[in-house]
């Protein structure tokens, strides 16, 4: 028995070929127990709410006034809130729009930062400066700030609250591509790519951008929870979701009058959003140290 | 330990309502002899001394619900401004909790019979906090202070109607002029609003009057820090309190701060954590709890005014036909809200009046009680159909759609998400928009709302001409849109005449006729639940419902 785990350690020590960069990093995440544990919780979450339809126990909206503010107990297990509408199903279904809200808001900072960024390091010069100094105006406001000013522009509403958020994280993405392609460029095989004659824009796509990747979804991953904490404060304020859209921010409002009477209605989605970031945070800390193993000694 | 407490709370209320019964009649028990003690206290300052070891006084805090900018009565418009000032200016004329008016600054007072000339003949002896005397000349410089258009006042310049001038007859006589008979104008007077200030400290401070305030009444304002508190100290001087007040003399409390508190799921809490004395706007559903606690007397006031209602667009489809507005106001099951909501704390409104305002009709009782067969009835006679099962009835292949414009103000998310319920009963799909009072206010103006909520409070009917007369369509409050030549006549006939018996017909007319049209959906009489310690005694509010009369209060120890 001892030896034949010997030897299993010992076969594991030794690859048995070439392993890509990527499948290390896996490997090296798979070692990292919480950060697999908040990866758990957050395949779990996606799952539940994606269901939402079939699993939840009742309509989100279906109002019920004879059962409002009911505890937790066997017919809601969550309880109800105010107007008597489980709050189990809009948990569920507020996951939608909370998530769905965090990711796309993510999307959009990453897909125009990263551009930003490649243009910014690859060209230089004047293009540069110009970029940068506009990302050094979005990095001066702090980003809730930001992102209100820009619902403030566009409008309340939730899809606002997307590009809204988006916007305001796309400074750091665009500074640490930047970064990796100004290293990236004086690379021996991005010269040699020129030397060979490719134009411009396939060395950026086919030689620069794979060098950039890693870092993008470290930061992305860890993004998501400061996007979902945004895109929650902003419907928390009324400026994102609108009654009786559920939502966990404005759930999360919703409740706070009734917070002597009625705890769970703000706790529940309260929680859940907590969980929720922790878990992607804990997720986004374990890929940052496989996917970079230089940070980890250093 | 929490019986015997209790057994400790019943025995003292058995022991102060023995009191109460006994004031009314001499009754041979030995509490008597503790109210024979109290009574006097009312009459002379003397014997509070002597039948009491401690005078009557303490310091108290009381909370208020939003942060007010403009703190000039004559400038400002909030109700929470009037909370604080109510207890720094002394109006002319005082109106009791029953509605009469009785003397306050002017002992007496004629009206011609035209109804354009009021003559006041003012108390003796009275000063300003600063010393100024209070005459004639003050009177004078007060009203046309607040018709001076450099000050741009907000509310008290429409109060005043159609004030002309004022003459000063002699030190004590005061004739304001009108150029046309203004009925509301002695309920105006009795108002923190319109309140007379003092001609010297106007003078000295100019524009910054505001925050060096100088009346006649009770209180003084000791200090105003902008958004956080003002502090009032006790006036000794004052010796002109009206009759239906517990005391002549200086007013009780040594001091009062009011605190802002605008974040309303925080009131109670202060309440508890002994922060606050008094809290006015208490929730519900905190209300509740506070009063079953013991710690706590929650005196709900019914506000006059305008009852908590939704507008609805009398220019937009599909609320432009008169039989879905009529659908929409019998499938809102205004019951069922108000037990959710407001937890019974709240009458239901019939009509655009509360039923605590004059001239309130009880003609609207019962119009529209909710009957859903009648509204889906009303649907179909109004040519609407669901005619691709989706559950959205429709006209001529539009669905009927209503834009439900909501405002964070008053539970109205709550109550709008429930109205939306409702109407999706009847095939109405309510799109929800929740947005800032200017935007709001804004939004309206354009005509883009199907439904917009609104409450305003005011002790005069006269406020119906603001939100149904046809000139406040576009930039007034006219949000339903209605133009109607004979409203508009009735409604500016009714504050032309001072004949109460004619005003109530007028009035009464112009109820009926906007339920008749179905231009608002009515939810509820507006009720401000005021919280207080019970250790403070002597509290209560004047007719508007928002306004504390703090000088009979004291502080139990």
């Amino acid at each position: 028995m001892t030896g034949d785990r010997k030897a299993a350690a010992t076969v594991s020590r030794v690859p048995s070929g070439p392993r890509s960069p990527w499948a290390m990093a896996l490997a090296r995440l798979g070692r990292s127990r919480v950060a697999l544990a908040g990866l758990a919780v957050l395949l779990v979450m996606g799952l539940l709410t994606l269901l939402a339809p079939w699993i939840a126990p009742h309509d989100p909206l279906a109002i019920d006034l004879p059962n409002q503010l009911q505890p937790p107990g066997p017919g809601h297990w969550l309880g109800t809130d105010l107007l008597g509408r489980d709050i189990l199903s809009r948990l569920l279904y507020g996951g939608r729009a909370t998530l769905v809200t965090a990711l796309v808001a993510v999307a959009i900072s990453a897909v125009l930062g990263v551009s930003l960024g490649l243009v910014s390091g690859f060209y230089g010069g004047l293009v540069d400066s110009c970029i940068m100094r506009f990302v050094d105006m979005l990095l001066a406001f702090p980003r809730i700030l930001l992102a209100l000013t820009v619902v403030a522009l566009l409008g309340v509403g939730l899809g606002n609250v997307m590009v809204a958020v988006g916007i305001a994280g796309i400074s750091g993405y665009a500074r640490v591509v930047r970064g990796v392609v100004l290293s990236t460029r004086e690379q021996v095989y991005v010269e040699a790519a020129r030397l060979v004659g490719c134009k411009n824009g396939r060395i950026l796509l086919r030689h620069v951008l794979p060098n950039v990747l890693a870092p993008v979804i470290v930061l992305a991953t860890v993004d998501i929870a400061h996007a979902l904490l945004s895109a929650s404060s902003l419907s928390f304020l009324g400026l994102g979701a609108q009654p009786p859209t559920p939502e966990w921010g404005l759930m999360l409002n919703e409740g706070r009058a009734y917070l002597r009477v009625a705890p769970w209605v703000t706790t529940v989605p309260g929680l859940t959003i907590m969980l929720t970031v922790l878990s992607v945070n804990v997720f986004g800390d374990g890929l940052r140290d496989a996917l970079d193993p230089r940070l980890r000694l250093g | 330990m929490r019986t015997l407490a209790r057994v400790g709370i019943g025995l003292l209320a058995a022991s102060l309502l023995a009191g109460l019964l006994a004031a009314c009649g001499p009754t041979p028990t030995p509490e008597t002899v503790v109210v024979k003690e109290t009574v006097p206290v009312k009459q002379t300052e003397q014997v509070v001394v002597t039948a009491t070891p401690a005078p009557k006084g303490g310091k108290i805090t009381y909370g208020l619900t939003l942060v007010v900018s403009a703190i000039d009565p004559h400038q400002g418009l909030s109700s929470e401004l009037g909370i604080f000032l109510t207890s720094v200016y002394d109006p002319l004329v005082w109106q009791t909790p029953e509605g009469k008016f009785v003397p306050g600054l002017a002992e007496r007072w004629e009206v011609s019979p035209d109804g354009k000339v009021y003559t006041f003949y003012l108390r003796k002896g009275v000063k300003f906090h600063d010393g100024t005397p209070f005459n004639a000349e003050a009177v004078k410089f007060s009203l046309d202070r607040i018709v001076d258009p450099n000050l741009k006042s907000q509310k008290a310049i429409n109060m005043l109607g159609s004030y002309d001038h004022t003459e000063v007859v002699d030190e004590y006589t005061a004739k304001v002029y009108l150029k046309e008979p203004y009925a509301p104008f002695l309920d105006s007077v009795s108002q923190v609003y319109i309140a007379m200030v003092s001609p010297t400290a106007v003078q000295k401070w100019g524009a910054d009057y505001r925050d060096h305030q100088v009346g006649t009444g009770p209180f003084m304002i000791k200090e105003y820090v902008a958004k956080d508190h003002i502090t009032l100290v006790k006036n000794p001087d004052y010796n002109w309190a009206p009759e239906f007040m517990g005391h002549q003399g200086p007013a009780y409390l040594d001091e009062i701060t009011f605190r802002f508190y605008p974040d309303a799921a925080t009131r109670a809490p202060a309440l508890e954590a002994g922060e606050a004395d008094v809290m006015g706007e208490v929730p519900p559903q905190d209300a509740a709890r506070l009063q079953a606690s013991g710690k706590f007397v929650l005196m709900p006031t019914k506000i006059p005014g305008q009852s908590l209602q939704f507008f609805l667009n009398t220019q937009k489809f599909p609320t432009d036909d008169v039989r879905v507005r009529q659908a929409m106001i019998y499938a809102v099951d205004r019951e069922a809200i108000v037990n959710a909501v407001f937890r019974a704390f709240s009458p239901v409104a019939w009509g655009p009046l509360s039923a605590a305002t004059p001239f309130y009709s009880k003609v609207v009782e019962g119009m529209y009680a909710y009957d859903l067969n009648k509204a889906k009835a009303l649907i179909a006679e109004a040519g609407f159909r669901d005619t691709n099962g989706d559950g959205i009835v429709e006209k001529d292949g539009r669905p009927a759609e209503v834009e439900l414009i909501l405002m964070s103000w008053g539970n109205v998310p709550e109550v709008g998400q429930m109205i939306q319920a409702m109407l999706r009963q009847i095939g109405i799909s309510a799109k929800t928009q929740l947005l800032t009072y200017p935007a709001a206010v804004q939004a309206a103006r354009e005509g883009q709302h199907n439904m917009i909520p609104q409450a305003v409070s005011s002790t005069d009917p006269d406020i119906l001409r603001t939100f149904f007369h046809s000139r406040n369509i576009g930039a007034g409050l006219n949000w339903a849109k209605f133009s109607d030549a004979e409203m508009d006549q009735w409604l500016d006939d009714a504050v032309r005449t001072t004949d109460p018996v004619m005003r109530a017909a007028l009035y009464e007319r112009v109820q009926k006729k906007i339920m008749d049209e179905a231009l608002i959906i009515p939810i509820r009489d507006y009720v401000n639940l005021n919280v207080a310690s019970v250790r403070v005694k002597g509290l209560r509010y004047s007719l508007q419902g928002w306004f504390p009369w703090l000088y009979d209060v004291y502080v139990e120890p």
